[in-house]
Protein backbone atom coordinates (compact mmCIF):
# COMPACT_ATOMS: atom_id res chain seq x y z
CA UNK A 1 0.00 0.00 0.00
CA UNK A 2 1.63 3.18 -0.70
CA UNK A 3 1.17 5.88 1.42
CA UNK A 4 -0.96 8.98 0.93
CA UNK A 5 0.37 11.71 -1.11
CA UNK A 6 1.59 14.48 1.14
CA UNK A 7 -0.06 17.85 -0.05
CA UNK A 8 1.07 19.97 1.35
CA UNK A 9 -0.39 24.10 2.26
CA UNK A 10 1.70 26.39 0.09
CA UNK A 11 1.70 29.28 3.08
CA UNK A 12 3.45 26.33 5.47
CA UNK A 13 5.53 24.92 3.00
CA UNK A 14 7.64 28.29 2.33
CA UNK A 15 7.35 29.35 5.95
CA UNK A 16 5.61 32.26 6.16
CA UNK A 17 2.34 30.48 8.30
CA UNK A 18 2.76 30.03 11.45
CA UNK A 19 0.75 27.14 12.92
CA UNK A 20 -2.49 27.97 14.80
CA UNK A 21 -4.03 29.55 16.70
CA UNK A 22 -1.80 32.45 14.78
CA UNK A 23 -3.08 31.71 11.38
CA UNK A 24 -7.10 32.05 12.37
CA UNK A 25 -9.60 34.51 11.60
CA UNK A 26 -9.32 35.10 15.28
CA UNK A 27 -6.48 36.24 15.68
CA UNK A 28 -7.22 38.96 12.70
CA UNK A 29 -10.28 39.57 14.42
CA UNK A 30 -7.73 40.07 18.23
CA UNK A 31 -5.40 41.98 15.61
CA UNK A 32 -7.92 44.58 14.54
CA UNK A 33 -10.31 45.01 17.90
CA UNK A 34 -7.03 46.04 19.50
CA UNK A 35 -5.80 48.39 17.01
CA UNK A 36 -9.39 49.94 17.12
CA UNK A 37 -8.70 50.24 20.88
CA UNK A 38 -5.38 51.31 21.21
CA UNK A 39 -6.41 54.40 18.04
CA UNK A 40 -9.45 55.09 20.02
CA UNK A 41 -7.42 55.36 23.38
CA UNK A 42 -5.09 57.83 22.10
CA UNK A 43 -7.41 59.98 19.69
CA UNK A 44 -9.58 60.42 23.17
CA UNK A 45 -6.70 61.11 25.28
CA UNK A 46 -5.68 64.19 22.84
CA UNK A 47 -8.89 65.49 22.15
CA UNK A 48 -10.35 65.38 26.29
CA UNK A 49 -6.86 66.55 27.38
CA UNK A 50 -6.50 63.79 29.62
CA UNK A 51 -3.17 64.88 30.73
CA UNK A 52 -0.63 67.19 30.74
CA UNK A 53 1.29 67.59 26.97
CA UNK A 54 4.40 66.00 27.86
CA UNK A 55 3.18 63.11 29.28
CA UNK A 56 0.45 63.10 26.47
CA UNK A 57 3.22 62.98 23.92
CA UNK A 58 4.40 59.95 25.85
CA UNK A 59 1.42 58.18 25.98
CA UNK A 60 0.12 58.72 22.55
CA UNK A 61 3.79 57.13 21.43
CA UNK A 62 3.84 54.41 23.15
CA UNK A 63 -0.20 53.61 22.28
CA UNK A 64 1.08 53.78 19.03
CA UNK A 65 4.08 51.17 19.75
CA UNK A 66 1.93 49.13 21.02
CA UNK A 67 -0.32 48.98 17.80
CA UNK A 68 3.13 48.85 15.83
CA UNK A 69 3.36 45.36 17.81
CA UNK A 70 0.06 44.26 17.70
CA UNK A 71 -0.49 44.98 13.79
CA UNK A 72 3.37 42.74 13.64
CA UNK A 73 2.15 40.03 15.69
CA UNK A 74 -1.83 39.50 14.52
CA UNK A 75 -1.65 40.78 10.86
CA UNK A 76 1.95 39.60 9.72
CA UNK A 77 2.53 37.00 11.42
CA UNK A 78 4.82 37.88 13.30
CA UNK A 79 7.19 35.55 16.33
CA UNK A 80 5.76 32.15 14.97
CA UNK A 81 9.38 30.87 15.75
CA UNK A 82 10.13 29.64 12.20
CA UNK A 83 14.14 30.43 11.55
CA UNK A 84 12.31 32.74 8.50
CA UNK A 85 10.91 34.69 11.26
CA UNK A 86 13.70 35.44 13.33
CA UNK A 87 15.55 36.75 9.88
CA UNK A 88 12.90 38.98 9.73
CA UNK A 89 12.77 40.12 12.95
CA UNK A 90 16.36 40.94 13.09
CA UNK A 91 16.17 42.93 9.88
CA UNK A 92 13.29 45.06 11.51
CA UNK A 93 15.25 45.56 14.61
CA UNK A 94 17.96 47.19 12.25
CA UNK A 95 15.82 49.61 10.41
CA UNK A 96 13.67 50.35 13.45
CA UNK A 97 17.42 51.76 15.04
CA UNK A 98 18.22 53.34 11.98
CA UNK A 99 14.69 55.06 11.94
CA UNK A 100 15.21 56.39 15.59
CA UNK A 101 18.88 57.44 14.63
CA UNK A 102 17.71 59.71 11.73
CA UNK A 103 14.57 60.69 13.36
CA UNK A 104 15.98 61.60 16.56
CA UNK A 105 19.99 62.76 15.35
CA UNK A 106 17.94 64.93 12.84
CA UNK A 107 15.91 67.09 15.80
CA UNK A 108 19.11 67.14 18.37
CA UNK A 109 20.91 68.59 15.25
CA UNK A 110 17.78 71.03 14.37
CA UNK A 111 17.03 72.13 17.50
CA UNK A 112 20.29 72.97 19.10
CA UNK A 113 20.64 74.69 15.86
CA UNK A 114 17.67 76.81 16.37
CA UNK A 115 18.83 77.53 19.80
CA UNK A 116 22.14 78.76 18.83
CA UNK A 117 20.70 81.20 15.33
CA UNK A 118 19.89 84.64 16.26
CA UNK A 119 16.20 85.56 16.36
CA UNK A 120 14.60 87.15 13.22
CA UNK A 121 13.39 90.74 13.04
CA UNK A 122 9.83 89.24 14.13
CA UNK A 123 10.70 87.06 16.59
CA UNK A 124 12.98 90.13 17.87
CA UNK A 125 9.70 92.52 17.65
CA UNK A 126 7.67 90.01 19.54
CA UNK A 127 9.92 89.57 22.22
CA UNK A 128 10.70 93.44 22.67
CA UNK A 129 6.76 93.79 22.61
CA UNK A 130 6.47 91.40 25.49
CA UNK A 131 9.10 93.41 27.21
CA UNK A 132 7.44 96.46 27.21
CA UNK A 133 10.20 98.74 25.78
CA UNK B 1 3.69 19.60 -3.66
CA UNK B 2 6.39 22.01 -4.20
CA UNK B 3 10.00 21.36 -4.97
CA UNK B 4 12.84 22.04 -3.02
CA UNK B 5 14.15 24.85 -5.36
CA UNK B 6 10.75 26.28 -6.09
CA UNK B 7 10.17 26.11 -1.93
CA UNK B 8 13.68 28.14 -1.16
CA UNK B 9 12.97 30.65 -4.54
CA UNK B 10 9.37 31.51 -3.02
CA UNK B 11 10.73 31.48 1.09
CA UNK B 12 13.73 34.13 -0.75
CA UNK B 13 10.92 36.32 -2.58
CA UNK B 14 9.14 36.88 0.37
CA UNK B 15 11.87 37.99 2.41
CA UNK B 16 13.25 40.25 -0.06
CA UNK B 17 10.13 41.97 -0.23
CA UNK B 18 10.53 42.33 3.18
CA UNK B 19 13.86 43.85 3.08
CA UNK B 20 12.36 46.01 0.34
CA UNK B 21 9.58 47.24 2.95
CA UNK B 22 12.46 48.39 5.58
CA UNK B 23 14.01 50.30 2.87
CA UNK B 24 11.07 51.88 2.52
CA UNK B 25 10.75 52.33 6.30
CA UNK B 26 13.51 54.30 6.29
CA UNK B 27 12.50 56.34 3.15
CA UNK B 28 9.16 57.28 5.40
CA UNK B 29 11.76 57.85 8.36
CA UNK B 30 13.77 60.81 6.67
CA UNK B 31 10.14 62.17 5.76
CA UNK B 32 9.15 61.86 9.33
CA UNK B 33 12.91 63.75 10.11
CA UNK B 34 11.87 66.69 8.19
CA UNK B 35 8.77 67.03 9.51
CA UNK B 36 9.83 67.12 12.90
CA UNK B 37 12.20 69.49 11.89
CA UNK B 38 9.61 72.00 10.12
CA UNK B 39 6.25 71.28 12.07
CA UNK B 40 5.92 74.50 14.15
CA UNK B 41 7.51 77.00 10.64
CA UNK B 42 4.08 77.82 9.77
CA UNK B 43 5.23 81.32 10.83
CA UNK B 44 1.70 82.75 11.57
CA UNK B 45 0.08 81.09 9.47
CA UNK B 46 -2.65 78.71 11.03
CA UNK B 47 -0.98 75.72 12.47
CA UNK B 48 -1.94 71.75 12.24
CA UNK B 49 -4.39 72.15 15.20
CA UNK B 50 -6.23 74.85 13.08
CA UNK B 51 -6.32 73.45 9.47
CA UNK B 52 -6.51 69.49 10.59
CA UNK B 53 -10.03 67.83 11.02
CA UNK B 54 -9.64 65.14 14.01
CA UNK B 55 -13.29 63.25 13.22
CA UNK B 56 -12.69 63.15 9.94
CA UNK B 57 -8.82 61.56 10.26
CA UNK B 58 -10.30 59.26 12.58
CA UNK B 59 -12.64 57.88 10.34
CA UNK B 60 -9.95 57.98 7.88
CA UNK B 61 -7.57 55.65 10.45
CA UNK B 62 -10.40 53.60 11.22
CA UNK B 63 -11.19 53.06 7.12
CA UNK B 64 -7.41 51.74 7.01
CA UNK B 65 -7.53 49.75 9.87
CA UNK B 66 -10.34 48.06 8.64
CA UNK B 67 -8.70 47.43 5.04
CA UNK B 68 -6.18 46.17 6.26
CA UNK B 69 -7.88 43.65 8.48
CA UNK B 70 -10.34 42.61 5.46
CA UNK B 71 -6.71 42.17 3.91
CA UNK B 72 -5.85 39.81 6.29
CA UNK B 73 -9.45 37.44 5.81
CA UNK B 74 -8.18 37.63 2.16
CA UNK B 75 -5.32 35.90 2.43
CA UNK B 76 -6.94 33.57 4.93
CA UNK B 77 -8.98 32.30 2.04
CA UNK B 78 -5.88 32.12 0.09
CA UNK B 79 -4.23 29.90 2.52
CA UNK B 80 -7.96 27.55 2.48
CA UNK B 81 -7.80 27.68 -0.86
CA UNK B 82 -11.34 29.67 -1.03
CA UNK B 83 -10.79 31.51 -4.56
CA UNK B 84 -14.42 32.98 -4.18
CA UNK B 85 -12.84 34.24 -0.85
CA UNK B 86 -10.10 35.87 -1.95
CA UNK B 87 -12.10 38.13 -4.72
CA UNK B 88 -14.38 38.80 -2.15
CA UNK B 89 -12.40 40.05 0.97
CA UNK B 90 -9.50 41.60 -1.56
CA UNK B 91 -11.99 43.78 -3.12
CA UNK B 92 -13.77 44.63 0.33
CA UNK B 93 -9.88 45.54 1.05
CA UNK B 94 -9.96 47.98 -2.12
CA UNK B 95 -13.13 49.35 -1.91
CA UNK B 96 -11.87 50.59 2.25
CA UNK B 97 -9.08 51.76 0.64
CA UNK B 98 -10.39 53.74 -1.96
CA UNK B 99 -12.30 55.50 0.59
CA UNK B 100 -8.95 56.37 2.48
CA UNK B 101 -7.58 58.04 -0.46
CA UNK B 102 -10.48 59.82 -2.01
CA UNK B 103 -10.82 61.17 1.54
CA UNK B 104 -7.31 62.10 1.84
CA UNK B 105 -7.67 63.52 -1.52
CA UNK B 106 -10.36 65.42 -0.15
CA UNK B 107 -8.45 67.06 2.66
CA UNK B 108 -5.76 68.13 0.70
CA UNK B 109 -7.94 69.66 -1.87
CA UNK B 110 -9.52 71.72 0.18
CA UNK B 111 -6.67 72.62 1.74
CA UNK B 112 -5.28 73.86 -0.92
CA UNK B 113 -8.72 76.08 -2.20
CA UNK B 114 -8.50 77.73 1.24
CA UNK B 115 -4.92 78.81 0.22
CA UNK B 116 -2.97 76.66 3.05
CA UNK B 117 -1.09 74.46 -0.23
CA UNK B 118 2.15 72.66 -0.07
CA UNK B 119 4.30 76.22 -1.47
CA UNK B 120 2.81 78.38 1.67
CA UNK B 121 5.49 77.54 4.75
CA UNK B 122 7.63 74.91 5.94
CA UNK B 123 4.71 73.56 7.94
CA UNK B 124 3.06 73.07 4.71
CA UNK B 125 5.33 71.50 2.53
CA UNK B 126 6.94 68.82 5.11
CA UNK B 127 2.89 67.77 5.61
CA UNK B 128 2.18 67.82 2.49
CA UNK B 129 5.33 65.54 1.31
CA UNK B 130 5.25 63.22 4.46
CA UNK B 131 1.11 62.52 3.86
CA UNK B 132 1.43 62.91 0.40
CA UNK B 133 4.07 60.06 -0.11
CA UNK B 134 1.92 57.79 2.28
CA UNK B 135 -1.14 58.18 -0.35
CA UNK B 136 1.33 58.20 -3.43
CA UNK B 137 1.78 54.22 -1.69
CA UNK B 138 -1.66 53.94 -0.88
CA UNK B 139 -2.33 54.91 -4.79
CA UNK B 140 -0.05 52.26 -6.05
CA UNK B 141 -1.16 49.18 -3.45
CA UNK B 142 -4.66 49.67 -4.88
CA UNK B 143 -3.41 49.52 -8.12
CA UNK B 144 -1.52 45.85 -7.26
CA UNK B 145 -4.52 44.88 -5.19
CA UNK B 146 -6.76 45.57 -8.60
CA UNK B 147 -4.48 43.57 -10.52
CA UNK B 148 -4.59 40.86 -7.91
CA UNK B 149 -8.15 40.22 -8.00
CA UNK B 150 -8.35 40.19 -12.00
CA UNK B 151 -5.52 37.62 -11.58
CA UNK B 152 -6.80 35.31 -9.33
CA UNK B 153 -10.59 35.75 -11.03
CA UNK B 154 -8.45 34.59 -14.32
CA UNK B 155 -6.04 31.99 -13.19
CA UNK B 156 -6.82 31.15 -9.88
CA UNK B 157 -4.92 30.14 -7.49
CA UNK B 158 -1.72 29.04 -8.47
CA UNK B 159 1.61 29.38 -6.69
CA UNK B 160 2.43 32.54 -8.35
CA UNK B 161 -1.13 34.23 -7.46
CA UNK B 162 -0.75 33.28 -3.52
CA UNK B 163 2.86 34.59 -3.54
CA UNK B 164 1.70 37.83 -4.98
CA UNK B 165 -1.10 38.07 -2.98
CA UNK B 166 1.51 37.50 0.30
CA UNK B 167 3.33 40.28 -1.22
CA UNK B 168 0.69 42.68 -1.58
CA UNK B 169 -0.47 42.19 1.35
CA UNK B 170 2.52 42.66 3.30
CA UNK B 171 2.73 45.76 1.71
CA UNK B 172 -0.94 47.18 2.54
CA UNK B 173 -0.23 45.92 5.93
CA UNK B 174 2.86 48.38 5.84
CA UNK B 175 1.38 50.88 5.12
CA UNK B 176 -1.67 50.99 7.41
CA UNK B 177 1.63 50.41 10.06
CA UNK B 178 3.33 53.69 9.07
CA UNK B 179 -0.24 55.57 8.79
CA UNK B 180 -0.03 54.86 12.71
CA UNK B 181 2.66 57.38 13.18
CA UNK B 182 1.44 59.45 10.50
CA UNK B 183 -1.64 59.96 13.08
CA UNK B 184 -0.33 59.84 16.10
CA UNK B 185 2.91 61.77 15.36
CA UNK B 186 1.44 64.60 12.98
CA UNK B 187 -2.33 64.22 13.39
CA UNK B 188 -2.17 63.88 17.43
CA UNK B 189 0.47 65.77 18.03
CA UNK B 190 -1.01 68.85 16.40
CA UNK B 191 -4.00 68.57 18.70
CA UNK B 192 -2.10 67.93 21.82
Amino acid sequence: MEPAPQTENYYEAIGVWSKAPFGTARMYAIGFILSLFLTLGSYILVIYHVFSSPVLMGCIIALAVFQLIAQLVFFLHFGGGEKASKLRLLILVISVSYTLIIVGGSMWIMLNLNQRMMPTTRQMESYMRSQSM
Amino acid sequence: MLTEAERHEDQTTIFGFWVYLMTDALLFASLFAIYAVLHNTSFGSPTGAELFNAPFVLAETIILLASSFTCGLGILSAYKDSKGGVISWFSATWLLGLAFLVMELNEFSSLIRAGHSYASNGFLSSYFTLVGTHGLHITIGLIWIAIMIASVAFRGLTRSTKRRLMLASLFWHFLDIIWIFIFTLVYLMAFK
